[in-house]
């Protein structure tokens, strides 16, 4: 996420502060289903992740690619270091057999 | 008798004319007023009734399309794209922006990947930051 950032030549602003421009590293990001979010300092980054529902907004859910506002009660799993969240269980089960393909966006680029 | 249906008729007529020349605001009371001491009608509508329509008129007449515009629209709107995703038009006309689903235009006005190519508003963006990124 962080080299695809850096290559679309786009400067992001701080998620919490737009005044302050974002770090595009992966020290600085957080990654959630689909979207990816960008901090100033780690301390912002951490403020997010101690609640990222809070924060997060909309999703994608990545079987049935629809935008969706996560809650608690949402179904979820972690795949290599991530956390996708999902709008119903069948759409977990779903995804937790085929993690491998479903985990990025995959379309022709 | 028979001159004076006459006249009825000639004063209905320049009624219907005046109905066809456009709208015309509502009169004052105070002119009503004025009218009903006005002499009887058949002495005054010959005055007013042209003989044939002025030129001017005639151009100024609204047409059948001019009428049609200007009642409002019965049928209901055509969607711009079946799916709700369109363009919208950007700095850059040859690579206008991608309005999706949620209403969010997107970041880029070209493709994050390939540079200057148009973007596909049947591709679904990322989102960096909540913001879409489209491609193409």
């Amino acid at each position: 996420m962080p080299t695809f950032a850096r290559s679309a030549g786009l400067d992001f602003a701080d998620y919490f502060d737009a005044r302050r421009p974002a770090v595009i590293d992966a020290a600085h990001c957080v990654r959630l289903n689909y979207e990816g979010f960008f901090f100033a300092d780690l301390w912002e980054r951490e403020r997010f992740r101690s609640d990222p529902l809070l924060y997060c907004g909309l999703l994608t859910d990545p079987v049935s690619r629809t935008r969706f506002r996560p809650n608690a009660s949402s179904p979820r799993a972690t795949h290599e270091g991530v956390t996708y969240f999902f709008e119903n269980e069948r759409n977990r089960e779903l995804f937790e057999d085929d993690a491998e393909k479903l985990r990025l966006p995959g379309w022709k680029m | 008798m028979r001159t004076h249906r006459n006249w009825i008729l000639i004063a209905l007529l320049s009624g219907a004319c005046s109905c066809a020349a456009g709208p015309q605001r509502a009169p004052e009371p105070s002119e009503l007023a004025a009218v009903s001491e006005q002499a009887p009608a058949p002495a005054t509508v010959p005055a007013t009734v042209p003989a044939t329509v002025p030129a001017a008129a005639q151009a100024t007449a609204p047409t059948a399309e001019q009428n049609a515009e200007a009642e409002p629209c019965e049928r209901p709107p055509r969607p711009l794209s079946d799916d709700g995703v369109f363009f919208v038009q950007s700095t850059e006309p040859a690579s206008p922006r991608v309005r999706y689903l949620d209403g969010q235009v997107s970041l880029n006005d070209s493709c994050a990947i390939r540079r200057g190519s148009k973007l596909n508003r049947r591709v679904p963006p990322i989102y960096i930051n909540g913001q879409p990124i489209g491609f193409c």
